[in-house]
């Protein structure tokens, strides 16, 4: 399984997303960007870095791998399309701010020139003022905007799944595990992170459901 | 990082594809040297130390009666009794 997370807007929450999927499954990572953060985490024979212009070799099926890309998809961004053209499964961080909407729009147009197996996470979902709703964030204003956007934006059926703003995104980098393997180490972060950890369960649903996309 | 995990997802066979990052080369300039103003004698941080006077360091305790007492506080008024005695004992000369 190859999966790309790429969003030309910065701070979409691409690197926590692709981190929590590489230490969930030991998936290889592949990243452009010069200071990753990599280095200390995942092992060398499972880091690939390359400089935004250089393309990505192309990986062998048998090995599971995310690309987390950073920067703007051009003629000269082989790194980006070398790793959108070889992943079975696209996963687009957008969150509900315009900046955020009108490049993760953008990038969902550039991205489907080469794969429609898209799927769209709307990030940093928090509740606003007077929000009430437990458990479910489809309800949130922040995912419906999201979801909006996409729908009314995108010609082909694009999925949008939910993942709530947290502490957990920092906690992995932190303690150099993902969210599941935090939980299990410690009850209190278990209840804390439920929610969070079961968007991500849903995450690797649409995953799994997207192994034979390509 | 070293090697922690199994080899599965092993990418080693694809690093030789990819090329290093470039580093690029320094600028061949020697290093420049920190110049620090020569520190002049007495020179620190902060306020000069106050020259050193002698200090009022030494007490005399002086027994009065009560009606001597009232006399000397009458007299001292609202410069206390121990500032009136030190100031007459300088005018007459004794200390």
């Amino acid at each position: 399984m190859k999966i790309t997370i790429y969003s030309a807007k910065g701070s979409a929450g691409k690197t926590p997303i692709a981190t929590n999927i590489a230490l969930d499954r030991e998936y290889a990572i592949g990243t452009n960007e010069q200071f990753h953060v990599f280095d200390s985490f995942i092992p060398d024979n499972r880091l690939l870095a390359v400089g935004l212009t250089e393309a990505f070799p192309e990986v062998p099926d048998g090995i599971d791998i995310v690309f987390d890309l950073a920067g703007a998809i051009s003629e000269h961004s082989n790194s980006i399309t070398s790793a959108v053209k070889q992943s079975d499964l696209v996963i687009v961080p957008i969150f509900n701010e315009v900046k955020s909407l009108n490049s993760g729009i953008g990038t969902i147009h550039e991205v489907s020139k080469f794969t429609q197996s898209i799927l769209v996470v709307a990030t940093k979902l928090q509740k606003q003022s007077g929000e009430r709703f437990t458990g479910d964030w489809r309800k949130s204003r922040d995912y419906q905007n999201v979801a909006e956007a996409v729908s009314s934006s995108i010609d082909f059926d694009v999925p949008v799944l939910p993942l709530k703003f947290s502490k957990a995104f920092d906690a992995i980098f932190e303690k150099e595990q993902s969210i599941q393997q935090i939980m299990d180490n410690d009850p209190l972060a278990a209840y804390t992170y439920r929610d969070v950890s079961a968007q991500f369960d849903e995450i690797y649903k649409a995953i799994d459901g997207g192994k034979n996309a390509k | 990082m070293e090697e922690k995990m199994p080899s599965k997802n092993d990418l080693s066979a694809l690093k030789g594809a990819t090329q290093k990052p470039v580093i690029l080369p320094s600028n061949d300039l020697p290093p420049a040297v920190e110049t620090k103003p020569a520190k002049r004698a007495g020179q620190g941080v902060g306020r000069p130390p106050k020259q050193k006077a002698e200090k009022r360091s030494y007490k005399v305790t002086l027994s009065l009666t009560p009606s001597e007492r009232a006399k000397l506080a009458k007299q001292s008024g609202l410069a206390g009794e121990a500032t009136y005695l030190y100031a007459k004992l300088k005018e007459i000369g004794v200390i």
